[in-house]
């Protein structure tokens, strides 16, 4: 029997750094199997908001209900093994029950398949984003996060990426860290704004 | 390559022009003569035992401190109470002078044990602080990667924080294979157990033998460095090895 999914439900949520407050009073729901699109300006929280709901960052007060077990994300920056090959990345990550033929279907799509044994220092910037988007998508998870997950794609390989995000994203908790008005409608997702605490 | 090797040259140079104006082969022996005695020592009966003696247990004491010192550096990496646990320990065997190690390590085991025990104790602390050094170096996103991706510690270990200590691991077998000879030696030449390079070197002192002494001396470090270049380059081929997995 496969485990119940619920809504993610973020109840009066504060955050500081130092004297700085990040999140205050902050309130949303995720409902499960949703497509939600984080948006907001630099430095209002959109980051420190995806870190709680992964669990990096624990929360001054307030709470967060129904956070999933299992999870993946694409942060902000890479956070690869840059000595290892893009394959050991992914094998760092997913279970033994993903196949071979799994993971070289999902490098192809996104365009990597020719990479998949080169060290991830030997790749662009592009390159790297893609390796972290395909880690995040074979791993076995219900809320998948992705903080920037386009940074450094040109237009066309972007559409290609979004693409192959949606399909392999079906059913699953998807929140989406963006600047790009236009990644809300390309995913159908729902629009979170977020302000800047003044 | 050219410089370096003018610059021994030069060296040589020096050693021979000091030793001709000394005149004294008790106090200084030319390089030519400790040459001259390198082509027919290595012929006389038993050298080979002797180098093989002293090589085993030398070597043997550093294999054991690296083992020791990466399972302790990484357990203390991870879990702070053992390391200030292990703090104390490390501290006294860093700071006590080796001599004093070799003295009382006679008390308790027999010579022919004693360069594996003083190469493993002089070795121990720099693998385990060096290992230590770099888990505590582990890029914490890393980290939280693994943490949300619940990554298995044995993962964890090959892909993060091997890649992490690697630097600090090989600069650690460097210093420490060059001190396991430095320090076996010593204990060999306090314990003199029989057939080893120790004993060779202690004989030498005994019988004023200058062209001995300096020429056990040479051939303690070519076998040094030419063990600590095969080291190094198998350590270097495993890690990367591991990269290619």
């Amino acid at each position: 029997m496969g485990a119940i999914v619920m809504d993610i439900v973020v109840k009066n949520v504060c955050k500081s750094f130092g004297d700085k407050k990040v999140l205050e009073n902050f309130n949303a729901c995720f409902s499960a199997g949703s497509r939600t699109c984080i948006m907001g300006p630099s430095g209002c929280g959109k980051t420190t908001l995806a870190h709680i709901l992964l669990g990096i960052v624990k929360p001054d007060s307030g709470s967060v209900e129904g956070i999933l077990r299992k999870m993946s994300a694409v942060f902000q920056e890479d956070r690869l093994s840059e000595d290892f090959s893009v394959l050991s990345n992914v094998r760092m990550v997913t279970e033994k029950s993903v196949s071979k033929a799994e993971i070289e279907a999902c490098f192809s799509a996104l365009g990597l398949e020719k990479s998949i044994h080169l060290p991830v220092r030997e790749l662009s910037g592009g390159m790297k984003r893609r390796v972290a988007i395909a880690r995040a998508l074979l791993t076995d998870s219900d809320l998948i996060v992705m903080d920037e997950p386009f940074k450094g794609l040109d237009d066309t390989t972007k559409q290609q990426v979004i693409s192959y995000i949606r399909q392999k994203t079906a059913g699953k908790t998807l929140l989406l860290i963006s600047h790009d008005e236009e990644d809300a409608p390309a995913f159908e997702a729902n629009i979170l704004r977020m302000e800047s605490i003044s | 390559m050219l410089q370096k090797t003018a610059a021994v040259l030069i060296a040589l140079g020096v050693w021979q022009a000091a030793a001709m104006l000394l005149d004294q082969k008790i106090l200084l022996v030319s390089p030519v003569a400790v040459l001259i005695r390198l082509t027919n020592i290595w012929i006389e009966e038993g050298f080979f035992a002797s180098v093989w003696f002293s090589f085993c247990r030398i070597v043997a004491g550093f294999f054991l401190a690296l083992a020791a010192g990466l399972l302790l550096g990484i357990v203390a990496g991870k879990f702070r109470k053992v390391e200030i646990f292990l703090w104390p320990f490390i501290l006294t065997i860093k700071s006590v002078p080796v001599a004093s190690f070799i003295v009382l390590a006679l008390i308790w085991l027999s010579s022919a044990k004693l360069s594996v025990f003083i190469s493993f104790l002089m070795v121990l602390p720099i693998i385990y602080t060096n290992v230590l050094n770099g888990i505590k170096n582990t890029d914490v996103r890393m980290t939280q990667m693994a943490d949300v991706f619940q990554v298995k510690w044995n993962r964890r270990l090959l892909y993060i924080w091997l890649p992490q200590i690697k630097p600090f691991l090989l600069s650690a077998c460097s210093i420490g294979l060059g001190l396991s000879w430095k320090a076996g030696i010593a204990a060999e030449i306090i314990g003199i157990p029989d057939g080893s390079i120790g004993e060779a070197l202690y004989n030498a002192k005994v019988y004023f033998n200058t062209v001995d002494l300096f020429s056990w001396t040479v051939i303690i470090v070519v076998i040094s460095i030419l063990f600590e270049k095969l080291f190094m380059m198998l350590l270097k081929q495993m890690f990367a090895g591991w990269e290619r997995l």
